[in-house]
Formats: C-alpha cells, structure tokens, sequence
C-alpha cells in the first residue's frame, strides 16, 4: 500500500464509530452479569447433597444405594445417565457437577463434569433442573464400547460430586443397576448398550441386535462394513 | 461525525481507493487455487471432491457428499473387489471452511445415500445438518483449517476400507460475521492414497466425541464441560492426530492422555493438545504428535467458555428463539450455526486400532 493509500485508510477509519459501547445490562429483558441467585441454606454450615436422576418420563428420583438408574435416550442419540444433584448450604452460582459410571470389574469409567446453576426450591434447596438436562451430569453410557459387560441389569458404581465456587465439596458413591427401560426404546437400548456392542451395529428400535455384514479384514469384526444401503 | 458526511466522503474516496488496488485478478490458476490438488496416479489411490458451490454473504452450508469405495477404487485403478488401505490424506478447501469431515456410512436414520450423492443444507436447514443422523458414523478424516493438509501415516499405518462401505465427506462453510468466506465460494478436495495390503503392519483407529448437552449462558457465562472416551484397547497406543472443535464463546479446549479410570482430569503433564483459537484450531499430526499410551487408556477432554453479548443482528430474542428450553436467558446452545451454537467436539486419530471409537 503506497502512502496515498494509507493517508485514505486513516482518513476511513477517523470516520468509523469509535469503539462500541459495553454491553447493556439489560437486553430483551435479561438481566446481563452473571448469576443472580442467592445462597442456598447456610453458608457456615456443612453442605448436604442428595443425588438425583432423572426417570424415563423425565422426573425426577432420589438415588441412593442399591437403586436402579434409567438409561435414557438424549437428543443426539445413544443412552445417557442424567445425575444431578439436591443440595444446600451451597453457593448455587457455577456449581462443579462431576457424575461418574465405573465398570465394578474392570475400574473403566465414564464421566461428564460440568459448570451449572442450582435451581431453588422452596424447601431452601437447590438442584438440577428436570426440565434443563444440562444441569444435570450427562454420562454417555451407550453406544457401549467402554463396559465388558452389559450395561443393563449389571452393577455399577455411580460417583456423584458437587463442588461450590467457595470450595465447598462432597462426595456420594454408591452401586446402581442401570436399565433400559424407556417404554418404545428398550429393544434399541438393550442392543446398543451389550457387551458385545460394535460402533455402527444396526440397532432395530423393535429388535435385538443384528450384525451388520461383515467383510473378512485384517482385524475382523472391527472391520464391518455395514450400514451399506 | 454524521452517518451522512461519512457516506459523502466515502463515496467521494472510493474512486480513489479502488485505484489503489490492482487490476482484477484472472482467474486462479490451479497451482494458485487452494483448493486444487492433483489427484493420485492411478492405482495409487483416489480423489473425492465436492462442487464448486456458492456461499453468499450471511450463509451457512452444510452438504454432504456420498462415496462408495468399490466405484472409486474401479474408476482410479484399483482392485473394486478388495479393500483398500490409506496411508496418506491430503486436504485442499478454498477459504472460508468451518470444517470438513469424512465419515464411514454405518446406521441410516435420516440422511441416506439412496437419495442421492450430494445433499444440501442450508442455515440449519436439511438433513445433513443433523448431527444423529451419523451418531455411530465411525469418523475417517478432518479439517478445521485454511490451506492444505498433507499427513502421511506412520509407515505401515493404513485405514482400511471395504468395497461396499459408502464414505461420506460433509462441508461447512460460513459467510458470515464471525467467520467469512472471501471469495463467496466453497470447494474441497480430499486425496486418500493408498499402499498394498503386504505393506499394512496396523491399522489405524479413529475416536470421535462431541458434547451435545452444553449450554453458555448469561446467568452461567463461564461454563467448562470435561469428558471422557476410551480406546478400548488391551494394547498401548499411540496416538498420532487430534483436534478440537469449538466455536467462538470457546476459550480454551484441552486434551490429555487418560489412564480411563481416574474420576479426575489429568495433570498438566499428561496434556498433549491445547487451543485456544476457535476457528483456526491447531491440527496435530504425526510424526510431531506420536504419543503411546498404555493399554486400557483414552482421552479426557475439557471445554471451557465465556459468554458473550450475540450479534446484534441476532440478539438475545434470537437466541431464545432458538432455545428448546425457553429458559429466556440468552444462551448458546449445541447446534452447527456458528453465530448462535457450540460446539465441544474431539477428533483423534490412532493406531494400532481396536475399534473406531464414538463418544456422545
């Protein structure tokens, strides 16, 4: 760019806006800056958590152990552990959620951690929201390729942890069985999430498993080719 | 000053400003097309390309292109009737690409090869923008970035693929605020070469994981979201590609070699890949990216976010139009549009392979 060029450039730019303004604190009626909601319970005291999960008509129920827990299916597919949290005398503002499935035999894990917002109750508690699954731990169970065995009917360990912004932390851990038992999605279910599960196996939503061809490759069955219209 | 004189002096100047530029360009020629790469000679592999298509200002497109190997390895010289083992990718896409992916064709739901080679989306709009119709596609190849890319395996590391297996190569382009595409055009193309079965000593492994319950919201403006995706292998492996995917509230994505039991994320040492550029992510190959882990490991994952004000073009109404929820609290949720959704995807590549991996 020669001199002239850069003399119109500036002279451009002198008639841009100046820099924008900071964000409004209020845009279509919301109010910008953060989480608004006030402490749950008492801020000297202990906390108290109770794990919750979500059921297949996506209520919620109290997990504890020995329970059974729902496999669900999410918007993208696949089977999904929704746990989330009841608490108090926690700061309900970016609450570390961390949820964890672990294979009891093998020690594998499956895990989702995430930053949410307790929604109050009236009790004086907070929890995960059932209309929100996002504020819920979202462990992706199936397409089962992590477990060596079935993911239904077997026990496994759930982890469950909340962490505060203050710090404030606790821990559950106990054994839940899960289960497919979503009414009009269990045949797709069982199949997805057995032991013997392979990544791109037709799961007929009114059948069990089904192979999908097979080619003869080097590794086998890793190998299938199916899928093919 | 007033909209108006500012107006008057730039039509004033733009006389002026246009004769500083050159004369108008001809057209590239392919060496100067970044999107033009010769193909392999024949018998050493095949090509796959899209249409040279438009991407007009304010556009989003999404399409999705179907290949069956058997017809591509009879049209480039190759047996139809035997597989194929890829030990080299090469990537060229014109400017503006918000990824490129190529899936193996496994369970159909929505988009189907039977209804035709090339499906287009638009705006959100189609079925190649809907990310469950190829939950369980094993991933085969990817690109996030401007330019070419040209990544040679490790010597005897082939992907594998059978006659009968329809490929699928999905493009996105954006023309839009965040992210633009310059010469309103978008085009791609993709060399696999291969090599001969007796050279093939393992088998590459591809792990792909997305989070797709993910909300950035102005109540909760910093978010992070951690996962997790074992190799399920009883043997080491080495991990010799991986990338990240998010959009433009992303701040910092992290991966880390995982031992696939620990509840906790990794210490920084076990971290191997770290961006903060959301849309020129680092794609990390071999041979500069060739980490073994131990049998029984995976990946753990991070994405961590900042909320930010929307276009306002879009607006909060716009982004709680868009929310299922209707929590009305300006949120970005998961989705493909770059403006209005995130994303928190992996790609990893690996060998030797126990299975294509998919996390979600």
């Amino acid at each position: 760019m020669d001199k002239r060029c850069l003399a119109l450039a500036l002279v451009l730019a002198a008639c841009s806006s100046p820099v924008p303004p900071p964000p409004s604190e209020e845009d279509a009626g919301i109010i910008i800056g953060g989480c608004k909601l006030a402490y749950l319970g008492d801020p000297s005291a202990e906390p108290i958590m109770e794990v919750i999960a979500l059921d297949p008509e996506r209520e919620i129920q109290p997990i504890s152990d020995g329970s059974s827990v729902s496999l669900i299916f999410p918007p993208q597919g696949g089977r999904v552990v929704f746990a989330g949290v009841r608490a108090t005398n926690v700061d309900p503002c970016a609450v570390r959620i961390a949820g964890a499935l672990r294979d009891p035999v093998t020690k594998q894990v499956r895990l989702d951690n995430r930053t949410v917002n307790l929604a109050p109750t009236d009790d004086g508690y907070g929890r995960s929201a059932p209309t929100d699954i996002s504020s819920f731990s979202n462990i992706a169970a199936c397409p089962n390729q992590w477990a060596e065995d079935d993911l239904f009917d077997k026990p496994y360990e759930l982890t469950v942890s909340l962490t505060d912004r203050d710090g404030k932390k606790v821990t559950k851990i106990m054994t839940v069985t899960p289960r497919c038992d979503e009414p009009g999605r269990e045949a797709e279910c069982l199949c997805m999430c057995a032991g013997d599960y392979i990544l791109g196996m037709q799961c007929d939503p009114d059948a069990g498993p089904s192979d999908p061809d097979l080619d003869a490759g080097a590794d086998g069955a890793a190998d299938a080719s199916g899928g093919s219209p | 000053m007033s909209a108006f004189r500012s107006l008057v002096l730039l039509a004033l100047a733009a006389p002026l400003f246009f004769a500083c530029s050159s004369e108008p360009n001809p057209p590239p020629t392919p060496e100067a097309d970044p999107a033009h790469i010769d193909p392999p000679p024949q018998g050493q592999g095949f090509q796959i390309e899209t249409n040279l298509f438009e991407v007009p200002a304010g556009v989003e497109k999404q399409d999705c292109y179907f290949f069956k190997v058997r017809d591509l390895a009879a049209a480039n010289g190759l047996d139809p009737e035997s597989p194929v083992y890829v030990n080299r990718v090469q990537i060229a896409q014109k400017d503006g690409s918000h990824h490129m992916n190529v899936f193996r064709v496994r369970s159909i739901v929505g988009l189907d090869p039977a209804n035709g080679a090339v499906q287009e989306g638009t705006d959100n709009v189609g079925e190649c923008f809907k990310s469950a119709n190829w939950a369980d596609w094993p991933l085969v190849a990817n690109s996030q970035i401007d330019g070419k890319l040209d990544w040679s395996f490790p010597e005897g590391v082939a992907n594998e693929f059978m006659p009968d297996e329809w490929l699928m190569l999905q493009t996105h382009y954006v023309n839009a605020s965040t992210q633009g595409t310059p010469s309103g055009e978008g085009k791609v193309n993709v060399n696999f070469w291969t090599i001969p079965k007796e050279k093939v000593t393992a088998q590459l492994g591809t792990l792909f994981a997305t989070k797709q319950s993910i909300r950035v919201c102005a109540s909760n403006p910093t978010p992070s979201f951690d996962g997790s995706c074992q190799f399920k292998s009883d043997k080491p492996v080495h991990i010799i590609g991986a990338n990240g995917h998010f959009h433009s509230r992303g701040k910092q994505f992290d991966m880390f070699a995982w031992d696939g039991v620990s509840g906790e994320q990794p210490p920084l040492d076990k971290r191997f890949y770290s961006s903060q550029a959301w849309d020129e992510p680092p794609m990390l190959t071999s041979p500069e990216l060739d980490l073994e882990v131990p049998a029984n490991s995976g990946v753990f994952y991070t994405c961590s976010y900042q909320w930010q004000m929307p276009e306002a073009s879009l607006g909060c109404d716009g982004l709680n139009a868009l929310d299922k929820q209707g929590a009305n609290d300006c949120c970005y949720t998961f989705g493909p549009i770059v403006e209005a959704n995130e994303h928190c995807n992996i790609f990893v590549y690996y060998y030797p392979k126990a299975d294509d991996i998919n996390c979600f």
